[in-house]
């Protein structure tokens, strides 16, 4: 659950508010990775060593994912050849047929075929996946999706229908993430959890707009934006997903988690000269400036590595990776 | 000089006419991209306010809906979108002089178009109502001008602003990142609901940033037919 997942509607949620004005702040030593303006949909290896992004450089005979290490130490190479939906520890692979999903899994090769319809895949624990069938037409939010898990091998099955959303990540082995509306017409949707072997549903949040929606990497925790709805509803929020009161943050901007109890962010400051990552700490619920990049991230393409120790980004201005340490 | 306004007003309304039937613009009579423009909506961007929503070009939604929705223009997303809840102030992005209001341009339910200077224009899409203003009406930068709406009609379903930049022709449309002077990247830390840019895998690297996307030329081919794209389409998008 390290890796971050999006609502279909989802974003990173960002804002103008409240970030308080920034200490003196360590400057990051970057790491520049590739040249060329490749590395659009980056990912971090398992083992936070590298950086994995499709790319075909001038020359090449075709389109491959590559890798390059994190260190700078080497230059890109093809890691993988075959272009796929990769789960994040590289154990499976979602190679999209017309209507179906054919899943591989890369120790054997074995093959299942999921009729996902163009739905993504949630890589889930112990085999399991989880998908949504949506609806191509029709108006965004009142278009109905069926949300299906399975373990790969058995026949999936249909867990959950809701309309405009659809399952957002695994918390656990028998618990999805799920966001959508209860039914078409109703104005708000709701974020609840959902146990796959009995059904029940436990509502965490109801809101007009939930974006941004990241469960933390034990599933423990959740994080989401509610905006354009009611002032003092609007904002940024952690609830635990097991049940209790959400907790409003003082800040707004891009986050992902770095570990179970801390939040990375990038306050939406307009007009600020570089951008800066802050640090959300989940216990204290303070939030403290972390490491000014000395530049912006281009298009919100920013990544935490598994680990929690580095940062990647994708540079405005050059389009190129860069890596730094985080304190 | 009492039939000043009415003459300006029917001289505006046949110039438009014959734009529509008019080729476009060439390169010469277009101004060049110098953040001449300012931002559609007054204040910060944050959850209560606005907030940058979809961006131009070849993005993975267009890409999706390339033969129907985009169809006419080659494909792309040939504006900006700005999420925004309904009855949001929009202002004009420059000065200029309404040349359209609720014209042949799409983006219902409601739209205005403004023409500036250089041969541009500046269309605001999916307006809540008929726009406040009379066309032949000079409008300042930041003058309000309409009230932003939602594409589906609901005001809850996908309230935002749709913003093109446009030749006067109205065959021509234009990234309008390079017009509009505002911290883009900054803005798109917001994310988008549409995220990313479609991919061709035989040419991966191909205007994949909000700077590097393609013009788009009213009824031209698809930019974004891909023999081998990256993701493919769900089924049912077209």
């Amino acid at each position: 659950m390290k890796r971050l997942v999006w609502l279909c509607v989802g974003l990173l949620g960002l804002t103008g508010a409240a970030t308080p004005s920034t200490p003196s702040v360590p400057k990051a030593s970057l790491t520049r990775l590739t040249s060329g303006g490749c590395c659009s949909g980056t990912t971090w290896s398992p083992d936070s060593r590298a950086l994995l992004y499709i790319d075909r450089p001038p020359g090449a005979a075709k389109a491959a994912i590559y890798s390059v290490p994190a260190a700078g130490s080497a230059a890109p190479s093809v890691r993988l050849s075959r272009i796929a939906f990769y789960a994040p520890d590289l154990t499976y692979a979602g190679i999209p047929k017309g209507n179906t999903m054919l899943v591989e899994r890369l120790s054997d090769r074995k093959q299942w075929t999921l009729p996902t319809q163009g739905g993504q895949l949630l890589w889930g624990p112990g085999g399991q996946v989880a998908y949504t069938v949506s609806a191509q037409s029709g108006n965004y939010d009142r278009r109905i999706g069926r949300v299906y898990t399975t373990a790969l091998g058995n026949t999936p099955r249909a867990v959950s229908t809701v309309y405009g959303g659809g399952a957002v990540a695994w918390l656990d082995a028998n618990a999805l993430l799920v966001s959508g509306k209860a039914s078409a017409l109703v104005r708000n949707r709701q974020l609840f959890t959902l146990d796959t072997r009995t059904g029940v549903r436990h509502v965490l949040v109801t809101a007009l707009n939930l974006r941004g929606v990241q469960p933390s990497p034990d599933g423990r925790w959740v994080a989401y934006a509610i905006t354009f709805d009611r002032v003092d509803r609007n904002g940024m929020f952690v609830q635990p997903t097991g049940g209790g009161a959400a907790r409003k943050l003082a800040w707004f901007g891009s986050y992902q988690w770095r570990d179970a109890g801390h939040l990375l962010y990038i306050p939406l400051t307009m007009n600020a000269a570089t951008h800066i990552v802050w640090q959300y700490d989940l216990n204290s619920n303070r939030s403290r400036p972390l490491l000014d990049l000395g530049t912006k991230v281009q298009s919100d393409q920013w990544q935490v590595s598994p680990d929690g120790a580095k940062v990647a980004f994708r540079r405005a201005g050059d389009s190129n990776l860069y890596v730094a340490k985080l304190p | 000089m009492k039939s000043r306004p009415l003459l300006s007003l029917l001289l505006l309304g046949g110039c438009v006419g014959l734009a529509h039937q008019a080729p476009a613009l060439p390169d010469r009579q277009i101004a060049r991209p110098n953040r001449q423009f300012g931002l559609p909506f007054a204040g910060n961007p944050g959850p209560t306010t606005w907030l940058l929503g979809q961006g131009y070009g070849n993005t993975l939604g267009s890409y999706r809906q390339r033969r129907s929705l985009y169809g006419n223009i080659q494909g792309i997303h040939f504006g900006l979108d700005f999420s925004a809840p309904c009855g949001t102030s929009v202002r004009a992005i420059g000065d200029g002089t309404v040349s359209e209001v609720d014209g042949p341009h799409g983006s219902p339910p409601h739209n205005l178009v403004i023409r500036h200077a250089g041969g541009l224009s500046s269309l605001y899409g999916h307006l809540l109502e008929r726009a406040n203003v009379r066309v032949g009406q000079t409008v300042k930068r930041g003058q309000v001008v309409a009230k932003s709406g939602d594409s589906q009609g609901t005001c809850v379903s996908a309230p935002h602003l749709h913003l093109e930049i446009r030749d006067w022709s109205h065959q021509r449309l234009f990234n309008p990142l390079p017009y509009i002077a505002a911290d883009w990247d900054t803005l798109a830390l917001a994310g988008g609901f549409v995220r990313g840019y479609e991919q061709d895998l035989n040419n991966p690297r191909r205007w994949q940033t909000p700077d590097d996307q393609p013009q788009a030329r009213r009824g031209g081919p698809l930019l974004n037919e891909y023999a081998n794209p990256w993701p493919p389409a769900p089924v049912g998008a077209r």
